[in-house]
């Protein structure tokens, strides 16, 4: 009966160990867990034990995963359905450099160079009157008036991302922004150039073929530069 | 009780994680310093190099083996090496240059990385801002870069080669070549290649070689010039236009009415055959001029 009682009580020890040793380890004083640990050999091993780990936890250096963890995790997430992602075509192009979340760019991208494709293969798929787009022009002259829908869409795209291109300027680092701002340049210059000429020959189908690769090439690096824009 | 289960998960949890951190760190090499590694591969293994900046030079050679030398010059950048799988021949090596903590902006990132690899590999290199260099590879490569030139010499599979500013140079290539820039020029020499396109805006785009029977060659620019020099001998049937440059032409071509001519002015597009017309040449600009010549 002394035995039994004995064992109760030990048993109520080691709850009342178990209960207290999150408080302990967390720095508050408590006699009570110290010196059941020191009477119970299967607790003051535990408690032997998380301190030991704490202290070898507190020397281990603070790694950053490589971005190909960051990708691996992505990847596999992506495989279980529990993200979607759509690779663009300038993961392929610069992925490296994408240190930072890189959904909007890349949607903004995805979107641009899906109606770069359809402008590309389909041609002028829909040619219709349509207003002025709402946004002001990259360039000093206005868009052609009779762009197609989908042409139309692309030269809001690119004045989107030059907008967020434009906010987020700062954060490349000098040499990464000194490559970015002359191509940017040279295609702006290219779609001013293209712009005059549509102006005194709107029906050049050449010259518009120019204009409307240019604004590809755009959302292109653009897309790029927002990709690179975190690092 | 629900509490000691968070401590005990949460100290499992650093034990975990210093299980996992010991293993991964004998696959890492952090700061400053050269480091040399030799890898056992398959005959054409898959291997990339993913760069933040700094030169990456790789080379094909006879054996299974990627041997890799690379110097990180800052404290605050690591090097990942990753081969799949990971005991026996890797058919898959990956490089990963990274930066040990992301919150602060590097401002030189630099790794150079001198890469054997067999010839029948398969390369994937992007390296924003630094030189890429590609000797006698027989599968394909795709190169990324920024900046960063890009030089390819003596390769045999798809060359897929992008660079915002950099010039890209591609010596006696034989697969299909893609090469893109903005503002950096073009250089193709002596291709056997049945497949090729150079696209850039403002840089130049030059030519210099034959014409493989069938082959389909398609050189566009936007305000850079286009030469294409080539033997008399050349067999090849031109589209050549510029809306705005100047077009010569040193070939007697049987002359064809191009399509869409009458969108440039007369004189600015060549339409024609060059002997037996064996292989198709485009050629158009929008500012720059365009010279067709004899080498």
């Amino acid at each position: 009966m002394g035995e039994e009682r004995r064992d109760q009580r030990d048993i109520w020890g080691c709850q009342e160990f178990e209960l207290k040793l999150a408080a302990y380890l967390e720095g508050e004083a408590s006699t009570g867990v110290s010196k059941h640990a020191e009477q119970c050999a299967s607790c003051g091993s535990l408690l032997g034990d998380l301190q030991m780990i704490e202290a070898a936890a507190k020397d281990l250096p603070l790694e950053s995963p490589s971005p190909r963890v960051w990708s691996n995790i992505r990847s596999t997430l992506a495989e279980e359905g529990i993200i979607r992602e759509q690779k663009s075509f300038w993961q392929r192009w610069i992925p490296s450099v994408s240190l930072i979340p890189r959904s909007a760019p890349a949607a903004a991208l995805a979107f641009a160079v899906m109606l770069a494709v359809i402008m590309l293969f389909k041609g002028d798929i829909q040619r219709i009157g349509i207003q002025k787009p709402a946004t002001t022009p990259v360039v000093a002259t206005a868009a052609p008036n009779d762009l197609s829908l989908v042409q139309l869409n692309l030269v809001r795209t690119v004045k989107a991302m030059e907008e967020n291109y434009k906010a987020r300027e700062a954060t490349l680092d000098p040499s990464a922004k000194q490559v970015y701002q002359a191509g940017l340049t040279s295609l702006d210059n290219s779609i001013q150039e293209c712009l005059d000429s549509l102006q005194k020959q709107p029906h050049n189908m050449l010259v518009r073929e120019y204009l409307m690769e240019a604004y590809a090439q755009k959302a292109e690096v653009l897309a790029s530069a927002l990709e690179y824009g975190g690092r | 009780m629900l509490r000691l289960k968070r401590v005990r998960m949460r100290s499992g949890a650093k034990v975990v994680g210093a299980l996992l951190l010991i293993p991964a760190g004998l696959l890492m090499a952090q700061g400053p310093g050269q480091t040399e590694k030799n890898i056992a591969t398959t005959a054409t293994p898959r291997v990339s190099i993913s760069n933040l900046a700094g030169k990456v030079t790789v080379r094909g050679w006879d054996r299974m083996q990627v041997h890799v030398t690379y110097t990180v010059t800052s404290p605050k950048v690591a090097v990942d090496t990753e081969q799949v799988p990971i005991k026996g021949a890797a058919n898959k090596v990956h490089f990963t240059s990274y930066l040990t903590d992301r919150s602060q902006t590097v401002a030189n990132p630099v790794v150079d990385y001198i890469v054997d690899v067999p010839s029948g590999a398969s390369l994937e290199i992007h390296d924003p801002q630094g030189k890429v260099k590609i000797n006698s590879i027989k599968g394909d490569a795709s190169v990324d870069s920024l900046g960063g030139g890009i030089s390819v010499a003596d390769s045999s599979g798809h060359l897929s080669l992008r660079s915002v500013g950099g010039n890209i140079e591609i010596i006696r290539p034989s697969g299909r070549v893609e090469a893109y820039s903005i503002n950096g020029n073009l250089h193709f020499v002596n291709p056997t290649s049945n497949r090729l396109r150079g696209t850039t805006t403002s840089g130049t785009i030059v030519y210099d070689g034959d014409f493989a029977p069938g082959g389909d060659y398609i050189l566009s620019d936007y305000s850079g010039n286009i030469t294409v020099l080539c033997p008399s001998t050349a067999s090849f049937e031109l589209d050549a236009k510029t809306v705005r440059g100047k077009l010569d032409n040193q070939f007697r071509l049987v002359r064809r009415g191009p399509a869409g001519q009458s969108f440039v002015p007369p004189g600015n597009a060549i339409f024609g055959t060059q002997g037996s017309g064996q292989a198709t040449l485009e050629v158009t600009s929008f500012s720059g001029a365009i010279h067709i010549r004899q080498q």
